[in-house]
């Protein structure tokens, strides 16, 4: 059972991430869900339903739009989402916001900067 | 094969039915529910095997009313004064309805006596003379309360809580 502050903290990065991968190529969720936690080693391994609060906050903002892939064969159609310009430009910020923000982070946890 | 579909339709209308959100949200999140259903299907999953991985629709709708919680409507205060509105003057309705009765019945009664064997056209005719005089006021209150009370339910969820 994961602590409060671990769930508080994983809920900003996952928002990044979500967008950060959908921005790379237009996905839907169970793909989403398989690289994260895949290419994460097992850390992030999500539910669906952790998944959808984000990305309906994604859509409701512009960053993403969803939109019916026809299934192949007789399987059903699927929601697949894809990043807008917006979005792109969102992810960007973020990771920069991330580095600065990781950077400085390490630095204090490592005895701050010696002068 | 239809019973393998019929299984499938049970268990996302058994998650569906649990779902305690507001319709349009309901909407949404079961057109992703059916996507991740296909996407695993593509990917080779058995249905079992989906219903597994995904888990019982109890604890999946547990899951999805708990983490949807912040796109849940922001109750207006307004709407229980419409409530509240329309509770006072259906109340008020049942009263003077029940007075009238009774008020009917003692006449009727009068009639009875005198009249004799007229009885059940008078009731019929008392009985519609004194509806045709129903409170329209009330009756209008009681309308606008509950339409209010309807209306305001349909309030965009707040975008982000924080």
């Amino acid at each position: 059972m994961e602590s409060r502050f671990d769930r508080e903290m994983k809920k900003g990065v996952l928002e990044m991430l979500v967008l950060h991968l959908i921005c790379l190529r237009p996905t839907y969720g169970y793909e989403l869900l398989s690289r994260l936690r895949e290419d994460s080693g097992g850390s992030f391994d999500l539910k669906e339903g952790t998944l959808y609060p984000i990305l309906y906050r994604l859509e409701d903002d512009g960053l993403i739009a969803a939109s019916w892939s026809p299934g192949a064969g007789k399987t059903t159609p699927k929601k697949i989402y894809q990043a807008t310009q917006a979005g792109i430009q969102e992810d960007l910020r973020r990771q920069a916001l991330w580095t600065e923000f990781s950077e400085t982070v390490s630095t204090l946890l490592t005895g701050g900067n010696t002068k | 094969m239809t019973d393998a579909e019929n299984n499938m339709k049970r268990y996302v209308n058994a998650v569906e039915r649990r779902l305690n959100l507001p319709r349009e949200i309901k909407a949404r999140v079961m057109s992703d529910f059916l996507s991740a259903i296909s996407a695993r299907r593509e990917a080779g999953l058995t249905d079992e095997e989906i219903r597994r991985e995904l888990g019982s629709p109890k604890a999946v709708a547990a899951e999805l009313n708990k983490q949807m919680k912040d796109f849940a409507y922001r109750k207006s205060p307004w709407r229980f004064a419409c409530l509240a509105l329309a509770a006072v003057s259906g109340i008020y309705l049942m009263i003077s309805m029940l007075i009238r009765w009774y008020l009917c019945n003692l006449g009727l009664m009068g009639v009875g006596i005198i009249g004799g064997a007229d009885g059940p056209t008078s009731i019929y005719i008392a009985a519609s003379s004194n509806s045709g005089k129903a409170p329209l006021i009330p009756l209008a209150l009681l309308a606008a309360g509950l339409l209010g009370f309807f209306l305001l339910r349909r309030i965009r969820p707040k975008k982000t809580p924080e």
